[in-house]
């Protein structure tokens, strides 16, 4: 099962901080997540294994 | 001689009468002289026995010849006739008696004297006759007899205590008598005073093993045979080592050989080089060299045993001299007023007691006494092991005992728990979280900070989760449920560590949205935010 991350490297700067978007009550598919329409350059889905000290964004949409 | 002046006088007158023809008869003296001749013989009148006077002339000296006794008589007016003896000469024995206890005799030509054993026996002590001999006199098992005999020329009845075992030179100036059971020493002192010395000296005995050579620090640790002391080499490295330090050894001292130690004076013809000796330094027993010396005073402090030795007199590689005067160092316990075991036990201190005026050791209770507070004084004052992240206070409103309350400052640690962003984009990069906790009693201060290498955006709110290690807050009566603010906080989110945020900044602890645990939080306008400082204080149950 996949989930939404922030990507490690934002416009060529590295991270090493894992970002989780929370996606607890988002029922339709990832890939329709606001933050994969608005800002695919930002986050992307990732099947890979989440890492115990791994940060949480709670996303909020631009448009609200 | 006399006698044979006379015959000659005699001779000469009958020679001369009748030469000269004065022939003179004594026919007044009731002789008559029938016949003188001269020519080859003498006549002189003869008798058999005694000769006697026919007249009294007693004037007149005669001579007369007893011819039956072979015995030549002189007649003088003072004795009158005696037989003419002596005259000298010599002659042969003719015969040989024996007496008692001899047989073979008389000898009058040859023959053989020989002792009569049989007469003998019974009378004399023979050479053979040892069982005969010491059964009445000498015999040992007869000790009342000999012992009856001791008193009788002793005088005394008691011989137990009357007989010197043993006489020895217990030294130059001591003489040990042994008479029974009771040993004396006898100090012989000389007459004269003596009212100077240069040295004191003593003579041992070496029976080390090996020589103890010249200048060699000694003790004296025994006796030898010959009543002079035995020595060793001392050293400072041990109390009975050094304590017993005596003198220097004068000349080099070959085993099982005496010879002399001098105790004070002065010593010379010692290798005292220049280099490592100075005139007048004072020299101390080497705690390193058996028998050896060292002018470094440090080195023979405690853990080692000082003993000053004397003073160089002369530093010289072959006549270096030193002026003896050995000073053995003191343990505390040696001293006069002090009065403690050899080997105190650990923690002891001296405390002085004006009941006998001595130092004394006593353990730190005892010398605090009953006037001051004191470990073991648990019941009154509460001091003695304190409980693990606890201090003492008193939590009423009176003066009471101290009571444990708890006390924990973990320091600072890194912040690794679950972090939840509220916004568009979540700060990144390098991070450098951490976070502080406080508890004093029952408050707790705790203070988070996140620190992120690139901001993020839109940012509104974050929510951190209380630190595992944290106390878990008291929810106040009425508060606990899900997202339940329990204390307020201060705190910002800012765009850099050296910024604040001038927009409105909420913080506070509150119980989680699913109310399973607690967590820290801030929230302001959106922005794009990359610091975060939360300081919450809350209590515990």
């Amino acid at each position: 099962m996949g989930h939404i991350r922030q990507k490690l490297n934002i416009e060529g700067k590295e991270s090493t901080t894992y970002t989780v978007v929370i996606t607890d009550n988002w029922t339709e598919p990832l890939a329709q997540h606001p933050a994969m329409l608005e800002h695919p350059e930002v986050f992307e889905i990732s099947t890979d294994p989440i890492p115990a000290d791994c940060q949480y964004l709670q996303y909020i949409s631009e448009n609200n | 001689m006399a006698m044979y002046k006379h015959i000659l006088f005699f001779v000469f007158v009958l020679v001369s009468s009748t030469a000269f023809s004065q022939y003179t008869p004594m026919t007044a003296f009731g002789y008559q002289m029938k016949r003188v001749s001269v020519d080859s013989t003498l006549h002189i009148p003869s008798f058999c026995g005694v000769p006697t006077l026919r007249n009294s002339q007693l004037k007149n000296g005669a001579l007369a010849m007893d011819t039956c006794n072979n015995t030549l008589y002189k007649y003088t007016n003072a004795n009158g006739w005696s037989a003419i003896s002596g005259g000298g000469g010599s002659g042969t024995v003719t015969s040989v008696a024996t007496g008692y206890g001899l047989t073979g005799g008389p000898i009058t030509t040859t023959g053989t004297i020989s002792a009569d054993t049989a007469t003998l026996s019974g009378k004399y002590v023979r050479i053979s006759d040892t069982s005969g001999m010491l059964a009445p006199y000498l015999n040992g098992a007869d000790t009342v007899s000999i012992s009856n005999r001791i008193n009788e020329k002793f005088n005394t009845s008691d011989t137990s205590n009357k007989w010197v075992n043993s006489v020895t030179s217990l030294n130059d100036s001591t003489i040990r008598v042994v008479k029974g059971a009771t040993t004396t020493d006898i100090i012989i002192r000389s007459s004269a005073t003596v009212t100077a010395a240069t040295r004191l000296v003593t003579t041992v005995y070496n029976n080390s093993g090996s020589t103890i050579t010249k200048g060699s620090v000694i003790y004296i640790n025994g006796r030898h045979s010959s009543n002079l002391p035995t020595i060793a080499l001392a050293q400072a490295n041990t109390e009975q080592n050094s304590y017993a330090t005596f003198a220097l050894v004068e000349n080099d001292i070959l085993n099982n050989n005496s010879g002399t130690v001098i105790q004070a004076g002065n010593i010379t013809n010692l290798n005292l080089p220049t280099a490592n000796f100075t005139d007048g330094d004072v020299i101390y027993l080497s705690p390193t060299t058996a028998g050896g010396i060292t002018r470094n005073k440090s080195t023979v402090l405690a853990p080692n045993h000082i003993v000053k030795i004397g003073t160089v007199t002369r530093a010289h590689p072959t006549f270096g001299s030193i002026e003896i005067k050995i000073e053995n160092g003191w343990q505390l316990d040696e001293l006069s007023d002090v009065s403690i075991p050899t080997v105190p036990f650990d923690s002891v201190l001296l405390q002085f007691s004006r009941v006998d005026s001595l130092w004394h050791d006593v353990s730190v209770s005892n010398v605090i006494g009953n006037r001051y507070i004191k470990p073991s004084d648990t019941s009154v004052f509460q001091r003695k092991n304190v409980a693990a992240y606890t201090f003492k206070a008193n939590n009423t409103n009176a003066a009471a005992n101290a009571t444990d309350q708890v006390f924990r400052d973990p320091g600072v640690q890194t912040y690794t728990g679950t972090i939840t962003w509220t916004g568009t984009t979540a700060p990144s990069g390098t991070t450098n979280h951490s976070y502080n906790w406080q508890r004093i009693g029952n408050q707790v201060t705790l203070n988070i900070t996140l620190n992120y290498g690139t901001a993020g955006n839109g940012l509104t709110a974050v929510n951190m989760a209380l630190p595992a290690d944290c106390p878990a807050p008291k929810e106040q009566s009425g508060l606990g449920a899900a997202n339940d603010i329990l204390y307020f906080a201060t705190g910002q989110m800012t765009t850099a560590t050296n910024t604040s945020n001038s927009n409105l900044n909420r913080a506070a602890l509150r119980v989680n949205g699913a109310d399973t645990g607690y967590e820290v939080f801030v929230s302001t306008s959106s922005g794009a935010y990359r610091f975060v400082n939360i300081t919450v204080q809350y209590f515990v149950n």
